[in-house]
């Protein structure tokens, strides 16, 4: 049976260095950096001081002031993309089957500010008498539920956690259901709010951080030889994915198409890549495999590139093994260069990325890339972004504990 | 103002503020659950707000028979009239 075409139709991002998808993109083209000294707060046994905050976002112009207390800052991103993305993709969903419609969105970390307010508040009070709005407001299903409950879509509604790769499997498992005829719409995504003091300490401790702390803009530098770690970051995006034939009769903008997806897992490591990438590479290969292509036909890697020294040199060896002597020809760059890790975030503003990479046919640059390592060799488009012939592109998420997912995007044809 | 009445006007406030409905149109015999659209979730929050205000705990068997803004007020004051420490009372 002939799958269902499934095409992107609506944004909705908030990244550090922007909020809205044009403000957003256009940083992004310009190689902007939303990095800059950590001044959430403090502690003196942080290390690192650097992270990638969303300043320019006001929750109560996306909801009521009372949903705005009653949630926590990784549903505020939630709900303010989806509302972005379907103002952008022109969808009205009081027109629509509601149980066609699902939500299904990827957090790594779900809601930490309040868990660690109520939990220091406990130790300090010495009691356990917790608000009954823990449950509701920690679990990180709350997010998906949230946008379902708001809009009283009645499809699918989930949310996949897999660390770093949450945004990506989401967009991934959001198709794949669209595909199969589970739904017609989805707003689909990934979101997240790391930047808590517990948290931030937390990445610290693994040492996986940048500690380029007297430069903050240039911590995060995947690929180059000095690169010390990731910067984390907070952010959201919201991706409207729909059937082809729905977006078609309803006159919908069309981004760009989902047409291949693969995940897996390495079966290696808890923190740890598999240090050859073969998992990483055999991703890539299924995802191009599944969308019916050869790997000569990817114009564009947006790769998982976090900065940190194992990561940035397995992926560029998985993709050697992928698209060998030609992965020297294709463009590969890094948003995380920009926006620092966005965790559960990162692959749903990546794959928006690519959407709009695609329609406005530009590969949006590597930014801080200056000394060249010699284990990662490619053309990681360094510091600026350049206009290109973008018909396939391929967006890598590789998750802590090996949790893998690329997707493949087209431009859309007919 | 006396204790009575000063209970009364915080269990008001907080129903208030938990219900959306202006503090003046509350009155005491208005039912928690059809007038005051307290689902069971809010009643809990409601519960929690008023035991940090009051010092006080209201075990299960004292939220599931409070009906209207008179028993939720009826029940506090009778736990706190002898307390003085308590915040808002």
């Amino acid at each position: 049976m002939k799958k269902r075409r499934v095409v992107i139709t609506g944004l909705g991002i908030i990244a550090s260095n922007g909020v809205g998808t044009q403000t957003f993109w256009e940083a992004n083209k310009q190689g902007v950096s939303g990095t800059g000294s950590l001044t959430r707060f403090d502690h003196r046994d942080l290390d690192s001081k650097v992270a990638s905050e969303v300043r320019d976002f006001e929750p109560s112009q996306f909801m009521s002031p009372d949903l705005v207390d009653r949630v926590d800052r990784f549903v505020h991103f939630g709900l303010a993309c989806t509302q972005m993305a379907l103002a952008d993709g022109k969808l009205d969903l009081s027109k629509e089957d509601k149980y066609r419609v699902g939500s299904v969105i990827g957090s790594g970390l779900g809601g930490l500010l309040f868990h660690e307010q109520q939990m220091m508040a406990a130790y300090e009070r010495d009691t356990l008498r917790l608000s009954p709005a823990c449950v509701p407001r920690i679990t990180p299903n709350a997010v998906s539920s949230h946008i379902a409950i708001q809009y009283g879509v009645l499809g699918p509604n989930m949310v996949i956690s897999t660390a770093c790769a949450s945004g990506a499997h989401a967009v991934g498992e959001a198709f794949r259901k669209i595909q199969s005829s589970d739904m017609d719409v989805c707003i689909s995504g990934g979101v997240e709010a790391p930047l808590t003091l517990f948290t931030f300490g937390a990445y610290c401790r693994l040492r996986v951080v940048s500690r380029r702390n007297d430069a903050p803009q240039e911590a995060s530098r995947p690929f180059d030889l000095n690169r010390d770690g990731f910067v984390l970051g907070e952010g959201a995006a919201v991706l409207i994915l729909e059937e082809l034939g729905h977006a078609v009769e309803r006159n919908a903008p069309i981004y760009a198409e989902v047409i291949g997806y693969a995940s897996n897992s390495g079966g290696y490591h808890i923190v740890i890549p598999e240090p050859e990438g073969t998992d990483a590479s055999r991703a890539m290969g299924d995802a191009i495999k599944d969308a019916g292509i050869s790997a000569n036909d990817i114009d564009y890697i947006n790769a998982h590139a976090t900065s940190t020294g194992v990561n940035d040199r397995t992926e560029t060896k998985a993709i050697k093994a992928v698209f060998d002597k030609r992965a020297y020809d294709i463009p590969v760059s890094s948003t995380k260069s920009m926006i620092g890790h966005t965790i559960g975030a990162a692959g749903a503003i990546e794959a928006a990325v690519c959407a709009l990479a695609i329609k406005d046919q530009f590969v949006p640059p590597t930014i801080n890339y200056k000394d060249k390592d010699p284990a990662c060799d490619l053309d990681y488009v360094p510091g600026v972004g350049r206009p290109a012939k973008l018909n396939t592109v391929l967006s890598n998420s590789f998750g802590f504990g090996n949790c893998n997912a690329c997707l493949i995007f087209s431009k859309f044809k007919e | 103002m006396d204790h009575y009445t000063q209970v009364e006007q915080t269990v008001k406030e907080v129903l208030a503020k938990q219900s959306k409905v202006d503090v003046a149109n509350i009155k005491a015999d208005a039912l928690l659950a059809e007038d005051l659209r307290l689902d069971s979730f809010g009643a809990l929050e409601t519960a929690f707000e008023l035991e940090e205000k009051f010092a006080i705990q209201i075990p299960n068997e004292a939220l599931s028979s409070v009906k209207t803004v008179k028993d939720i007020v009826d029940y506090i004051a009778a736990q706190t009239h002898d307390k003085t420490n308590a915040d808002g009372c």
